[in-house]
């Protein structure tokens, strides 16, 4: 049985900018715990660690040093999805208060 | 057992490819439009497949075989996880558990040896600038330089003064710039310094705190930033306190630090390995073929310049630490006396972009000189007289150092030929 206690939650919470509240902190951690054994049933699985990887069997995957314009934005198109803009900036509350 | 100031540095350096390193975007970014030069993938728009660009990687391996490092003939990227405004995907791209190169070193002058830890390859973030508007304290984002190759550079804490500091870092920066593969211009950021201090027992026993300086933009900023912090450090230790464990900036002004309330815990990074980018797999011949592109390290090309062509040791360190200059020198060294040329380049009395022609404010040759510089050289001029007529240039050189370059070398060779011809030299 694993255990996700509330200060683990929080920390994880804290790490993935996710504001919550203690109700929901003390929610989740039960239900992160469940979540936790569910997926540990894998380890009961016979598996070869060495075959495990992310990448199939591909390698080397790279480009030449060249510019693409093509696939350039313009600031205007860069700028469209953004809450908040300033003089082609994307602007955010300050970081240093 | 004693305490000593145990130094490690941590340098990023920009690298000057054309495109970006996971985008064909311009990597150039000083003085663009904000956010003129992005697309989906240095956005970290969703759905965006980064691939690496090649010459990066080479860069960066050579980076590695310059510091003497053992390269990993399998490599590999990984995420870097953190929420800061600078880093649109919430994730940087970066090496983590196979770095393209590792454990390599550079020698000081005093033969002491700074040891490497290793030399990876990331992308750089984008630039924040802060600013108040409206009385809003506020900061804006750039996204140009998001996503710039940039090479880090990590070295293990060998270092023991803000002095050693100093000549690591210049060494460093001469020899990348020898490479061709960065500016290194602190001033626009291509070259960014990070050094962590402690006083410990020793580089591998180090103490349970460090303290990192963020905001180096000189060489000299450097020294006098980790001298202070030695200082400030020494003074809580002998008081009995431990030193905080904290990162702190830099205030040329006051040549202080100061402690920046940097909100990053000492960092859970879940680092992982990069799925869209598939490893990096070199042959031991891909490699050595990137060790023979090596150009001379610097300090080998002063010591021949200062051998071969008796520069002083100072114009010799002047000319390397300029590649442009150093060719210049290369290739125009046969035509004029090498000290005069390496004189007139050092003093930035010639012009680069054209080949080196002397201002020639004399019409004639003092017949004077021309006699000095054939009796001081009685060995050559017997050379000459035995048919070996090479050593003409060597007289000329002289000619036009005993002149300070003020005459045309034609001239000055016409002379000689006229004296050398004629009769016989009075001794």
């Amino acid at each position: 049985m694993s255990s996700i206690s509330p200060k683990l939650v929080k920390h994880i919470a804290k790490l993935a900018n996710l504001p919550l509240s203690a109700g929901q902190i003390n929610k989740f951690s039960s239900q992160l715990s469940n979540v936790l054994d569910f997926m540990g049933q894998l380890s009961k699985l016979k598996i070869d660690p060495k075959k495990a990887s992310p990448h199939l069997d591909l390698t080397n995957v790279t480009r030449e040093d060249k510019i693409d314009t093509s696939r350039i934005l313009t600031q205007k198109q860069a700028l469209s999805q953004a809450r908040k803009t300033h003089q082609g900036y994307f602007l955010v509350k300050a970081i240093f208060s | 057992m004693k305490l000593q100031p145990t130094i490690g540095l941590e340098i990023h350096v920009e690298l000057k490819t054309r495109s970006k390193m996971f985008c064909g975007c311009p990597a150039e970014h000083f003085a663009k439009p904000a956010n003129s030069q992005t697309c989906p993938v240095c956005l970290g728009l969703p759905g965006a497949l980064p691939v690496p660009n090649r010459l990066a990687i080479d860069w960066a391996i050579m980076i590695g075989l310059a510091l003497d490092c053992q390269v990993n003939l399998k490599s590999t990227f990984d995420r870097k996880h953190y929420f800061y405004p600078d880093l649109a995907k919430g994730f940087q791209i970066t090496q983590y558990d196979d770095p393209f190169s590792f454990k390599g070193q550079l020698k000081l002058e005093s033969g002491k040896v700074i040891r490497i830890t290793r030399v990876h390859l990331e992308e750089d973030t984008g630039k924040l600038l802060h600013k108040t508007i409206d009385g809003h304290k506020l900061t804006l984002v750039d996204f140009n330089r998001s996503g710039v190759p940039l090479v880090e550079i990590v070295t293990e804490p060998d270092i023991s003064s803000g002095e050693e500091a100093k000549e690591f870092l210049k060494k460093l920066r001469d020899i990348l710039r020898s490479l061709g593969v960065s500016d290194c211009d602190m001033e626009k950021g291509s070259m960014r310094l990070e050094p962590n201090i402690s006083w410990s027992l020793s580089a591998d026993k180090l103490a349970d705190y460090k303290v990192e300086i963020k905001n180096l933009n000189s060489f000299r900023f450097a020294q006098a930033g980790i001298d202070y912090e030695l200082k400030r450090q020494k003074a809580l230790l002998d008081k009995g306190e431990m030193p905080v464990q904290e990162t702190r900036g830099y205030q040329p002004a006051t040549k202080a630090t100061f402690s920046q309330r940097v909100k990053e815990t000492a960092a859970d990074y879940r680092y992982f390995p990069e799925p869209d980018i598939p490893p990096i797999v070199l042959t031991k011949a891909y490699v050595e073929n990137l060790r023979k592109q090596l150009p001379q390290l610097p300090e080998i090309v002063v010591q021949e310049l200062v051998k071969d062509f008796h520069l002083s040791l100072s114009t010799a360190q002047l000319l390397v630490k300029d590649p442009l200059k150093l060719a210049y020198f290369i290739q125009y060294n046969r035509q004029i006396d090498a000290q005069t040329l390496a004189n007139l380049i050092v003093n930035k009395k010639i012009d680069l972009s054209h080949p080196p022609q002397l201002k020639t404010t004399t019409e004639t040759v003092d017949p004077k000189i021309i006699d000095q510089v054939l009796k001081e050289n009685k060995d050559v001029v017997v050379k000459y007289k035995a048919g070996k007529t090479s050593v003409m240039g060597f007289l000329v050189g002289q000619v036009m150092r005993q002149t300070r370059g003020q005459v045309d070398p034609k001239l000055a060779s016409q002379e000689l030929l006229k004296r050398l011809q004629g009769p016989a030299l009075k001794s």
